[in-house]
């Protein structure tokens, strides 16, 4: 079955209108006698016609000659209300609106693939581009490179936040070989520990299998805001508005909140406001 | 101080409660701090600029949109970031490693926009941020604020990229870690 006949194959059993934007079909196979199907198959095409007279009202072209199939065959079915006219109809009036609507043009986008690579060339070409050409460039570049060859991969933009880590915490790895301190060594590989870390309080997009959502507040996270504060308190010390005295206030605020939840054992609420779900 | 009307904000939303009318003028005192905050910055003469200023404003307003969840994120990215600016403070004199330090701060950002619980899908956007602080949906209001609260991320790493490269390389790079000021 597809896809998009779902929604108007459970409206019509449950009793409610079908969507107005469905462009599906009733399932005939669900229902269980002729005349509950022709009526079911009279509210879908009721239903499209009314959306397609509305697409045209707002400014498309529903009756030119591509049109006139579709409309014929309406005009077929309201002569001999039959439901093989009805599903003609409706499957007619679908394929027509994906060819107006999926249209790709292979001319326009290989031109556009032909940009892309254009804009490279033209910025690899540059003499500056390879007078002092560092292995730090080499690597920021292939950094660019990778995270766009990840727009190709389907499952690599569903995974976009785990690859994000990736790149960074592989990044981190060459630069702390090439650290000329201990201090940077030292920073590159908290660098890497904390964008690893950070990586644990994330939503999870739907496509996602086998993601658990974990963005609550948790204890844990408490040390790391004094942590964070002390670091950038040792570094501007003297200034009043200082991002260590917001992240202070905060985590004791929070700290405070999750401590008065907890005692008031409503768990289902604690959840509620520690999570902020998207909905 | 809008730090700790943030704070209160969260303290008076209770266990997943709707806003109370406490609760709004809380978040409206807030809003207020911000834009009293942004006006004294750019009022005040170059000499007496605080770096830091527009980010601590910036975490206040994605703090009070995202919640104290993201808290937990957004610290372990900005631990993240000053340690970056410490690794490429020893290379100020080396451009291809000034490249790479952009490239990386660019991906910080992006880590920034997911710590706060965020995916690039539209059902992952947070509709909640658009109703604080005022009673009834605004059209202009509401989607300024569901914007901020989706972009919050980025914006906070661009403002302390901005910072660190005004001011930051030479403070961060002789205090941190092994200094024994951090400890005592």
């Amino acid at each position: 079955m597809r896809q998009i006949d779902l929604v108007p194959t459970l409206s019509v059993l449950m009793g409610v209108p079908i969507p107005f934007g469905s462009l599906g079909m009733v399932l005939p196979t669900v229902f269980p006698d002729w005349p509950s199907l022709l009526a079911a198959l009279e509210q879908n095409v009721n239903q499209v016609e009314s959306l397609l007279i509305a697409l045209d009202h707002a400014g498309l072209d529903m009756h030119g000659p591509a049109w006139e199939p579709v409309w014929s065959v309406l005009t077929e079915y309201r002569q001999e209300r039959s439901a093989n006219s009805a599903v003609r109809f409706l499957r007619a009036a679908l394929e027509q609106c994906m060819r107006m609507w999926a249209r790709f043009d292979t001319w326009l986008m290989s031109l556009g693939v032909l940009l892309c690579l254009a804009v490279v060339g033209v910025c690899l070409a540059t003499p500056a581009a390879f007078d002092d050409f560092s292995p730090g460039q080499g690597v920021a570049l292939l950094l660019c490179l990778a995270h766009l060859a990840m727009m190709g991969s389907n499952s690599f933009i569903v995974y976009e936040d785990q690859i994000n880590v990736f790149l960074l915490v592989s990044a981190a790895t060459v630069v702390a070989y090439k650290a000329r301190s201990y201090t940077a060594a030292v920073a590159a590989v908290v660098f890497a520990a904390c964008v690893r870390m950070s990586a644990a309080t994330k939503l999870c997009r739907d496509e996602q299998e086998a993601c658990v959502v974990y963005f609550f507040f948790f204890w844990s996270s408490f040390f790391f805001l004094f942590l964070t504060s002390f670091t950038v308190q040792g570094t501007y010390s003297e200034l009043h508005y200082s991002l260590a005295e917001s992240l202070l206030w905060l985590a004791a605020m929070s700290t405070i909140q999750t401590l008065y939840c907890q005692r008031r054992g409503d768990s289902v609420a604690l959840s509620r406001y520690l999570s902020l779900s998207p909905l | 101080m809008s730090a700790v009307f943030t704070g209160m904000y969260w303290w008076s939303i209770g266990a997943g409660s709707s806003q109370t009318d406490a609760s709004l003028i809380l978040a409206r005192c807030i809003y207020a701090f911000i834009v009293i905050g942004f006006l004294q910055h750019s009022l005040s003469s170059h000499k007496q600029r605080d770096p830091l200023v527009v980010p601590s404003i910036l975490l206040s307003l994605m703090t009070l949109l995202n919640g104290p969840a993201a808290v937990a994120g957004v610290s372990l990215v900005s631990i993240a970031f000053i340690a970056l600016t410490v690794v490429f403070s020893s290379h100020q004199d080396n451009r291809g490693m000034s490249d790479l330090h952009l490239v990386l701060v660019s991906l910080l950002a992006d880590r920034f926009f997911f710590a706060t619980g965020h995916q690039a899908t539209f059902s992952t956007i947070r509709w909640a941020p658009g109703f604080i602080g005022i009673q009834d949906m605004h059209f202009v209001l509401s989607g300024a604020l569901v914007t901020s609260a989706y972009f919050a991320g980025p914006i906070l790493a661009g403002s302390g990229a901005v910072a660190v490269r005004n001011d930051g390389y030479q403070r961060y790079s002789s205090y941190f870690f092994l200094k024994k000021k951090f400890f005592f």
